[in-house]
């Protein structure tokens, strides 16, 4: 898995953006990945065995050539996964609307009406009727006391996918975005437990995404997601975001850490391997004091959350001690 | 003839209070390195900042030593981190 950003330019400010580190800094281009870049993009998906071709932002939509994005990666049978936030420009809509549900996913990332506004959420169910189950909800929690309940009345007024995609905000390494922190984590277990008895009883599911952690749940609660069809991957990797200028980095949460640079001869293994290797230290640790002697982080069963809560949790001090030594 | 040698914290080496550890790693090499028991103490006390003197009166009286052995104690956890690059030594004095 790798996400290719087509884009620097978002026509949203969501408080939680995991970009905020990423895309805040001034750039010389226009923010929109070169075409020919692109195609090298593709080339490196092509030889990491890659079969999705994962566009991201910013609002990748906004790409002036994002039809033509879509259809150089199609033509390299790439299954099409869009991450946006659904306010789509009319072309970027209509060239998504020619695939068929089995050549493209597009995850349509949506806040509260309360906090994105009925104008917002009307573009939005427009974006998701015209996309049918060629589209996926996906809601990011940045505070405890979320309201998910929408999101299923969303489902049944669009006919998109009955299934949401949940994730946890996490922070940039600046905490410069609203994030989750993990004395909350138990709090929004419970609610989305609660979530996902109410997604079952309209047959939808609730996905995950990364950084969520087993003691969040009890053992009861845990086994009800899984009855319910739950796929918690328990998981921190390095995702690999490609970003327009050729620089790879762990994730956007991680950007502070550093970007690797995309040549020819590298391909996804090798640049997860090197961020692997470049973060093995703060491995040790995970999101709370208990991880790093947790059995169930030991044996792999969890990954310990998000790595950028667990760097966030480090501090460097720089001491001082002066001591006596006998001299020869 | 004794001479003071001033140990301060390696720029790159972070660290991290866990349940039952303290985990110091280097962000350039990201080694790592859990210290317990006495060295986590040690640790956590020189972290706070406090004077050559206090330190080995509050080693003192957590580990219930005579000063004398208390600061061979810190000596040796300091020297230690030393070899391993966790502080390094930054000036020698008269």
């Amino acid at each position: 898995m790798a996400n290719l950003s087509v884009s620097a330019v978002c026509n949203q400010a969501c408080p939680y953006c995991f970009t905020h580190d990423h895309l805040a800094a001034p750039r010389a281009d226009d923010g929109f990945l070169r075409m020919e870049d692109f195609d090298a993009r593709l080339d490196f998906l092509d030889r990491s065995g890659i079969d999705q071709a994962r566009l991201l932002g910013g609002e990748p939509t906004l790409h002036p050539r994002f039809a033509e994005l879509v259809e150089r990666a199609r033509a390299r049978g790439k299954h099409i996964v869009v991450f946006t936030n659904g306010l789509m420009p009319e072309a970027a809509l209509a060239s998504l609307e020619t695939l068929a549900p089995t050549e493209c996913t597009v995850m349509v990332n949506v806040n509260h009406p309360a906090e994105a506004g009925e104008e917002v959420l009307e573009r939005q169910r427009t974006t998701l009727r015209r996309l049918g189950n060629r589209a996926l909800l996906g809601f990011n929690i940045y505070r405890v006391n979320f309201e998910p309940d929408f999101l299923l009345t969303l489902i049944a007024e669009t006919g998109c996918r009955p299934s949401v995609r949940l994730g946890l905000a996490q922070p940039c390494l600046s905490g410069g975005n609203r994030y989750i922190l993990p004395h909350q984590y138990v709090a929004i277990g419970e609610r989305i437990v609660r979530f996902a008895r109410a997604a079952a009883r309209l047959d939808a599911t609730v996905e995950f995404d990364c950084g969520f952690v087993r003691c969040m749940w009890s053992d009861a609660d845990l086994r009800t997601l899984e009855s319910l069809g739950a796929d918690i991957g328990w998981r921190c990797n390095p995702i690999l975001d490609i970003d327009i200028d050729g620089g790879v980095i762990y994730c956007y949460p991680l950007a502070r850490l550093g970007s690797l640079p995309l040549t020819e001869r590298k391909d996804a293994a090798g640049l997860r391997a090197e961020f692997e290797s470049l973060t093995q230290g703060y491995r040790q640790a995970g999101i709370f004091q208990e991880c790093s002697t947790c059995g169930l982080k030991q044996s792999g069963a969890c990954s310990g959350g998000c790595l950028a809560t667990t760097i966030r949790r480090f501090r460097h001090t720089p001491f001082r001690v002066c001591m006596r030594s006998e001299a020869s | 003839m004794s001479r003071t040698l001033t140990f301060c914290c390696n720029e790159a080496v972070v660290w991290v209070k866990d349940a039952e550890q303290i985990l110091v790693v280097d962000t350039q090499s990201q080694r790592h390195r859990a210290l317990r028991d006495r060295e986590a103490v040690i640790w956590e006390l020189l972290a706070v900042g406090y004077p050559h003197e206090k330190l080995v009166q509050m080693l003192s009286l957590v580990f219930s030593l005579v000063p004398a052995e208390a600061e061979r104690v810190l000596a040796e956890a300091v020297h230690r981190w030393c070899e391993e690059g966790l502080v390094c030594r930054e000036v020698d004095g008269g």
